[in-house]
């Protein structure tokens, strides 16, 4: 079972997502209502794949797009989608050239999210299958948003 | 505004936000209570009895309805003037009508006396639930508006 952490300062979003994903088969091994407890837990418990929201209170030094930074230097190959609310495209322009794998606009559509999950998973599962020198048809990547 | 919402007196829910970038500005919606149980209730899944004593899940939906309908304002706003708006997170308000309008423009009053109030309202067809949306621009975000409309 993948298992996957959920960064949102909203408990409200947290609890919606969850239950997406849990639906689905996925475990949600943790959850963290801002940047700097993401990183943090990601150290500790390095989930499969994180569902990043970038707009937070700054009541740390790090934001959203700082945690992907983050996280991206302790595993380059970590599984990041970022949640956003839409009109912020430049945002998650910049979350996605940090290192965020692709991203779902709020509010959160169950399809589309399961269907980024999906696929982000599968794409890193085919990447390390590659490096073992194991043949795997090509993967379309995800949309690059729109600025 | 408060009449907009049933009077002054009329104990209402408001989420305000402030707008950041090239528009300063001051973003309240107000829901009766009655609309904010609907919409929380509708929400959570949970049935709300009391505004008053909403829990922190109840308020956390609430807010994030106001996260969604202020970067999707902004957001079409912007485009259309030009401008870049950016909104912080929402504070949730139980309290008189009247005095969180008060709140905003007792500090706008300190700069002009005149404010534009940008009223929208919407509604969620199955669930009846009405709220107000009013964007407050400073009165230099007020100029801005003016000049970016006349372009």
């Amino acid at each position: 079972m993948k298992k996957i952490m959920i960064v949102d300062d909203a408990i409200f979003m947290r609890q919606m997502l969850a239950k997406i994903l849990v639906a689905e088969g996925f475990e949600i091994c943790a959850e963290a209502s801002c940047a700097t407890e993401a990183v943090e837990k990601y150290k500790t418990i390095k989930p499969d794949l994180v569902t990043m929201d970038i707009v937070m209170p700054m009541m740390e030094e790090l934001d959203g797009i700082g945690a992907v930074r983050e996280i991206i230097k302790i595993d380059p190959e970590a599984c990041i989608i970022i949640c956003s609310v839409m009109g912020q495209q430049s945002l998650v322009v910049e979350a996605i050239r940090a290192g965020a794998k692709d991203f779902v606009t709020k509010p959160v559509q169950p399809i589309r999210l399961l269907e980024a999950v999906k696929n982000i998973l599968k794409l890193n599962q085919n990447l390390r299958l590659r490096r073992s020198g194991i043949s795997v048809p090509a993967m379309p990547l995800p949309p690059f948003p729109s600025s | 505004m408060p009449q907009a919402v049933g009077g002054e007196d009329q104990l209402v829910v408001g989420l305000m936000l402030r707008v950041l970038g090239d528009l300063p500005s001051n973003i309240i919606f107000i829901f009766s209570q009655k609309d904010a149980i609907a919409l929380a209730s509708l929400l959570t899944g949970k049935q709300v009895s009391n505004s008053s004593i909403m829990t922190d899940l109840e308020r956390s939906a609430l807010k994030e309805v106001g996260v969604i309908l202020a970067n999707a304002y902004l957001g079409a706003l912007g485009s259309f003037v030009g401008l870049g708006l950016v909104p912080t997170v929402p504070e949730l308000i139980i309290d008189m009508a009247g005095a969180i309008v008060d709140y905003i423009l007792i500090e706008l009053s300190c700069k002009s006396e005149f404010a534009l109030l940008v009223e929208s309202e919407f509604k969620e067809p199955t669930a009846s639930v009405t709220g107000h949306f009013f964007l407050i621009p400073n009165p230099e975000g007020l100029e801005l508006i003016l000049r970016s409309i006349d372009k």
